[in-house]
Formats: C-alpha cells, sequence, structure tokens
C-alpha cells in the first residue's frame, strides 16, 4: 500500500492493495486531531491486511479522528462486513458503483454520505455507448455501515 | 414407482412443489433414487417406510430462531444420525443475513447448504454433485461443477513468494471469462485467501502439529511439498481451488470459527484467534458456493464457484451455499 501523509498530518492518501505487507501501526503515531483520509486508491483488501489495518485503527490515539473520503466498494465492503473496522473514524464520502448495461463501463462517483442521501438508480450517460449507467449495488446493502 | 434397492436413496423434503419437482428431476438424472415429502410430517412417515441415503430439507424462509417444522426435522435427523450409516443431510436456504448463517454454522451445525433461487431453482449441477458426494464419499475435483469442456489452468506453488503472480492471473482469468472487472477483484481475494491458507494454515508436521500458522503473513515460508491451485470456467461459473497434502483442517473449528465470525463480525481484535478463521469468513462472503473437501491427514481441497456476472450487483444478490465433506481419514 503506498502512504502520503501532509507535512502537518492532517491528511493521508492510501493507495494499492491492502494485504500482508502493510504495517500501519507506526503511522497511528504520526497522526493528530482530525485527519481526512483519502481511499479513494485502494484496491484489494484480504484478511490479513484487514488484522494489520485492525492493530493500526486500534493503536490510534484517543484524540484522532479518521474521517475517510472516497471509499471505494472494496472499502465499504470492509464496513459492512467487520465491526470496528474504522474505529472511532467516520466516513464522509464514498465512491458509488454503476455499470453499463450494454457495454460494461463503468463509473464511480463520489457521493457525500452526511447528510445521507438517496443513490440514484442511474448516472448519466455511458461515456463509450451511450446507454444509461445504471447503480450496481443494493443501496440499502452498500450503506448498511450508516446504521450502525 | 419402486426405487431400486441398489440405488441410492434420497428423501427430498419441501413445501414448495416447483422446488420438488425439480429436485426430483435433477437427482434422478443424477442416478439417485428419489422420494419427495411436501411436509415435515409427511417426510417422518416415508422415513418409517423406508431408509433414506440422504435426506434434502427446504428451510424455506423460516427465521433463525424460530423452530418450524422443518428446522426441528432437520435437528431431530442430525440427533439421530450422528452415526456413518445414518442419512446424510443437506439443508436448503434462501435467507441471507448474517443472523441467519450464525444460527446455521452454531445452533444448528448445519454443514452443508445449498441457496436457492429467487426463481425456486438451485443450480442443477452443484445439486448433483452435491447430493452425489454426500452419499459417495467420493470428494476430490473441480471440474465435475462444470460444464461441458471447462478451460482449466493448474499452478502449483511451495512459496509464499509466488501468491501475487497467481493472484493477479486469477484476476485476469475472471476476466477473461466475462465476469465484471469489480467482481473479478472479489474472485482474486478469494485466491488470495485460498492460497494463504494452504501456505500458511494447513501445513503440520508428522505429529499433526502446525508449523506455519503462528507466523505473520508477512513472514515468508518454503513448504516441503506443492500446493496446487486450479482455475476454471465454463460459460456460466468461474471455479477456483486449493489442494494440499496435509488434510489438516478439522470440521469442528471450521464451524467455529464461521459461527464466532458471523456472531461477532470482528473475529480479529483477539490475538490468539489466528489462523484461518477470518480467511474462512472472507471465503464464504465472497464466493457463492464455498466447498471444503477435507480427507482428514491427507489432503484438504477447498472449491470456490460463482456465476459468471456482468454486474457487481447480481454478484452481491446471489445467495450464498456452504459444503463441508470429509471422507475416510
Amino acid at each position: 500500500m503506498n502512504v502520503a501523509l501532509s507535512a502537518d498530518g492532517r491528511a493521508l492518501t492510501l493507495s494499492g492493495p491492502l494485504s500482508e505487507k502493510d504495517d500501519l501501526t507506526r503511522l497511528a503515531a504520526q497522526l493528530s486531531g482530525e485527519v481526512r483520509v483519502d481511499v479513494g486508491g485502494v484496491g484489494r483488501i484480504n484478511s490479513a491486511g484487514v488484522k494489520g489495518w485492525m492493530s493500526f485503527v486500534a493503536a490510534l490515539p484517543d484524540s484522532v479522528q479518521l474521517v475517510f473520503e472516497r471509499c471505494p466498494a472494496g472499502f465499504v465492503s470492509q464496513l459492512n462486513m467487520v465491526a470496528g473496522f474504522i474505529g472511532k473514524g467516520r466516513v464522509a464520502s464514498v465512491a458509488v458503483p454503476y455499470t453499463c448495461p450494454s457495454c460494461g463501463e463503468s463509473a464511480d462517483p463520489i457521493v457525500s454520505v452526511s447528510p445521507l442521501r438517496d443513490l440514484p438508480a442511474t448516472h448519466g450517460p455511458c461515456p463509450r455507448c451511450g446507454a444509461m449507467l445504471e447503480l450496481d449495488v443494493s443501496p440499502d446493502e452498500f450503506l448498511a455501515f450508516l446504521q450502525g | 414407482m419402486t426405487a431400486s434397492p441398489l440405488l441410492k436413496q434420497v428423501l427430498f423434503v419441501s413445501a414448495s412443489e416447483a422446488l420438488r419437482q425439480f429436485g426430483d428431476r435433477v437427482l434422478r438424472s443424477a442416478g439417485l433414487a428419489v422420494t419427495s415429502a411436501p411436509s415435515a410430517a409427511a417426510a417422518r412417515e416415508s422415513l418409517a417406510a423406508r431408509r433414506a441415503d440422504l435426506v434434502v430439507v427446504d428451510l424455506a424462509d423460516a427465521p433463525q430462531e424460530a423452530s418450524g417444522a422443518m428446522v426441528d426435522l432437520l435437528g431431530q435427523l442430525r440427533e439421530e444420525s450422528p452415526s456413518p450409516q445414518g442419512p446424510r443431510l443437506l439443508a436448503l436456504v434462501r435467507v441471507r443475513s448474517a443472523d441467519h448463517f450464525r444460527a446455521l454454522f452454531s445452533k444448528r451445525r448445519i454443514t452443508n447448504f445449498l441457496a436457492v433461487g429467487e426463481d425456486e431453482t438451485l443450480e442443477p449441477r452443484e445439486l448433483a454433485v452435491t447430493a452425489q458426494k454426500l452419499v459417495s464419499r467420493q470428494l476430490f475435483g473441480l471440474s465435475r461443477y462444470l460444464g461441458g469442456s471447462p478451460r482449466l489452468e493448474t499452478m502449483e506453488l511451495d512459496r509464499s513468494e509466488q501468491k501475487d503472480a497467481v493472484v493477479d492471473r486469477a484476476e485476469a482469468f475472471a476476466v477473461e471469462a466475462g465476469c465484471h472487472p469489480r467482481v473479478a477483484q472479489q474472485i482474486a481475494i478469494a485466491v488470495d485467501e485460498l492460497v494463504t491458507n494452504a501456505l500458511y494454515n494447513a501445513p503440520v508436521d508428522v505429529k499433526g502439529a502446525a508449523l506455519y500458522a503462528h507466523l505473520p503473513r508477512s513472514t515468508p515460508v518454503k513448504l516441503d511439498q506443492r500446493i496446487v491451485i486450479q482455475l476454471a470456467s465454463d460459460p456460466h461459473r468461474v471455479a477456483i481451488s486449493a489442494l494440499d497434502p496435509f488434510g489438516s483442517l478439522l470440521p469442528d473449528i471450521v464451524m467455529d470459527y464461521l459461527s464466532r465470525c458471523f456472531a461477532e463480525r470482528s473475529p480479529l481484535m483477539s490475538p490468539q484467534r489466528g489462523g484461518a478463521g477470518l480467511g474462512l469468513y472472507y471465503l464464504f462472503n465472497l464466493l457463492h458456493s464455498f466447498i471444503i473437501d477435507l480427507e482428514p491427514g491427507h489432503a484438504t481441497e477447498s472449491i470456490g464457484l460463482l456465476d459468471i456476472s456482468k454486474s457487481y450487483r447480481a454478484y452481491a444478490a446471489r445467495g450464498r451455499s456452504f459444503n463441508l465433506f470429509v471422507g475416510p481419514p
């Protein structure tokens, strides 16, 4: 996983796969206050990566609150599947999967979840073939993490 | 019609006439003799009159804590037939909530269940293969779950450094098979979990003691024997498998892990809960069908089946099936 932390420790960008190769616990000590975490580029997440991630979350000082932005579908799956995945953090926005039923083209527009809105069933015309892009998740299941 | 005494006997219990007809047709085609019953009471009458090698019980939409007639029947049969001579049991389920799965794995201890689709059918080949495996105990093999002449790739590995290439290949294979890239990524993660389990959790010494389960998964390992990874597809499904030569997985541990993971959704906060637990939970959630063939002390084959989905939504909406088969030691 690629990690980029701003000089003031308030903006963190994570990208690439989250796996057993990633030890983020030392990163926890470098954070303070509210930290905006851009996870839009996070790819595959395996169970060993989740174990390491949970150690990172457990190591965060009480003063730190992570605010997650651009959460992709794989990250949202973890939110829904693993209790305490972001500890005391909160999600600001998610990348909502849309797919073209005609040609399979994908789009992942960013949607704010505060306040919670309904996820639109379509997302404009497909840039490749012009058909309407359709929501590629069940809204209730995708946003289940918001229910606590 | 009187069934041949030479054929293995299946009692198919479901309140759904459509499902009974479907099960009758598929299982007869698979070379099994089938008797149907529309209720738990009719099933008990049938069992009093003739033996069954396999009882298939449709749990319909029974809530996890309900003591419906079908649930009671399944529980009674499980308690009455713990011996190898008793009928094997296969549940049919429709509900997909975590609470329901927890109940299946813990309270009911159901090691074999198949998901019924919204159209009141099951994947016919999977039903036939599952029934045959339950009555014959001939367990191993990936291709039997696929139709025609499946496309098949086999890879052998003995080192953890080889995992990334296998996982990358699995994702590309799934795309080539027709899966949406979002679904292909899920297949890649499932292969990652299968390989990790085979490399770290499966290896044991001659006394059966785990060799590498205690190690962080970032610590490289090299096995004395090879594990075999297979990727396969037909026009409708993708199948993945990992075969190890150890057979060290314990059925009770599998059920305990899955039960606990569904109960807590947080199996990792306690450091002593290492091993395969979280990986098994991930595999169950990632796959449409998660199958474990276990020959204790000899081999474990973990198989995953997924419908080829053109959309992530279709992939996620599909019910989940689980089958744990244990052969002779």
